[in-house]
């Protein structure tokens, strides 16, 4: 069952990247109208590729790997405490 | 007549959730048959009178050369990822190495990073080795951002596996490799196919960093292309909707053959691990010089 939820935390987390694909597609790459849909890894993107300021990129997705690490090691802490293992 | 209501309310949210799924498809196979007048009219309508001009103007465009791009860059790159996957899993398995579970456990986590992260610095080092804009990079980026989920539900089926036919096989004489190649892998066809298929539709449907990663026109794959069809035909909704048809074809296609293994392959990674003991393969090595004591172990 823990594999089962594990397995769900983790697909959650791949579709959540999927939205780039959305937001690229419908807004032209631009995140319009006006920045409402700007998700972080079109922010990312943007910034890297379009706006030519990658260090600006590189410190936005440190953030966002920190907030994933965040997640992961709650994840794992609730896991052990409950005493299973993930494999 | 309670269970009937609740039978009925049922398969009425399924029903919506499938008409709300397949709305989209709908409109994007449609439109494609239509001309860009009609289907402003009319974007709901039945195509009456069917055109083909839309898929001529995209095929007439590079989309066919887009197309093997992406054939190139799925099957490689699955290809590699699958062998990989499957020796590592095996590898996660069976063999008691030192920091195995720290291994495991590091490889679990890389699953949640977004690729996203990984972008800039990837760029740099493509640019550094000067690979940007070949396949080779792209299919080394994608081998290595599917090769943790995929070693990990291989490793969790491996377990699976029923230690006696392993000691079967063992007692028979087979070596390592021989009960791999000719026990495991047989055993494992159905994960195999759901791995391969979940990763096809993730390299094919991949924008991110196909993107980035492909930037001359003749290497790019048809989901960059067809994005770029927008400004190029200033909106022309049927021309993007047949590249959107086509694109769909191949992968709606292997969906559909792989389908009998795609379900029970999801359950047997995904969900059957956690019943199966978690280290029942710890100590096979010696299994074969003590067949009686391996049978006592047993239990």
């Amino acid at each position: 069952m823990w594999s089962g939820a594990f397995y769900v935390v983790v697909e959650a987390i791949t579709m959540v990247s999927w939205v780039f694909n959305y937001v690229y597609v419908m807004t032209n790459g631009q995140g319009g109208p006006g920045d409402s849909t700007l998700v972080s890894e079109l922010y990312i993107y943007q910034t890297a590729f379009q706006y030519q300021a990658p260090e600006v990129a590189a410190a936005a997705a440190t953030i966002l790997f920190g907030a994933t690490l965040l997640l992961i090691v709650l994840f794992f802490r609730v896991q052990r405490r409950t005493g299973l293992a993930v494999e | 007549m309670t269970r009937a209501v609740g039978r009925l309310s049922k398969h009425a949210v399924l029903l919506v959730a499938t008409a709300a799924a397949l709305a989209p498809v709908y409109v994007m196979v449609s439109a494609a048959f239509k001309s860009q007048s009609s289907f402003l009219d009319h974007p709901w309508a039945l195509p009456l009178h069917p055109t083909l001009s839309g898929f001529r103007a995209a095929l007439a465009d590079q989309f066919p050369r887009w197309f093997a791009n992406s054939a190139i860059l799925t099957s490689s790159s699955v290809a590699i990822t699958l062998t990989l996957a499957a020796l590592a899993g095996w590898g996660f398995a069976r063999w008691d190495f030192r920091g195995r579970d720290t291994l495991l456990g590091l490889l679990v986590s890389l699953m949640v990073v977004p690729p996203v992260v990984l972008l800039v610095p990837l760029f740099v080092f493509g640019v550094k080795i000067g690979w940007i804009s070949t396949f080779r990079l792209v299919i080394v980026i994608y081998v290595g951002l599917m090769l943790p989920p995929s070693v990990y539900m291989l490793a969790n089926f491996f377990r699976t596996i029923p230690r006696s036919l392993i000691e079967a096989a063992v007692c028979d004489g087979a070596s390592s490799w021989r009960v791999f190649r000719y026990v495991v892998l047989p055993l494992s066809a159905a994960p195999l196919v759901t791995l391969a298929i979940v990763n096809l539709l993730w390299v094919w449907n991949e924008l991110l960093i196909a993107l980035v990663f492909l930037q001359d026109d003749s290497k790019k794959t048809p989901m960059v292309g067809i994005t770029g069809f927008q400004s190029r035909y200033s909106l022309n909704v049927p021309v993007i909707m047949s590249g959107l048809t086509l694109a769909t074809l191949p992968i709606v296609t292997v969906y559909v053959f792989g389908q009998r293994f795609f379900v029970r392959g999801l359950v047997s990674g995904a969900v059957r691990a956690s019943e199966a003991q978690p280290m029942s393969f710890a100590r096979p090595a010696r299994l074969h010089l003590h067949p009686r004591r391996a049978k006592r172990r047993r239990r």
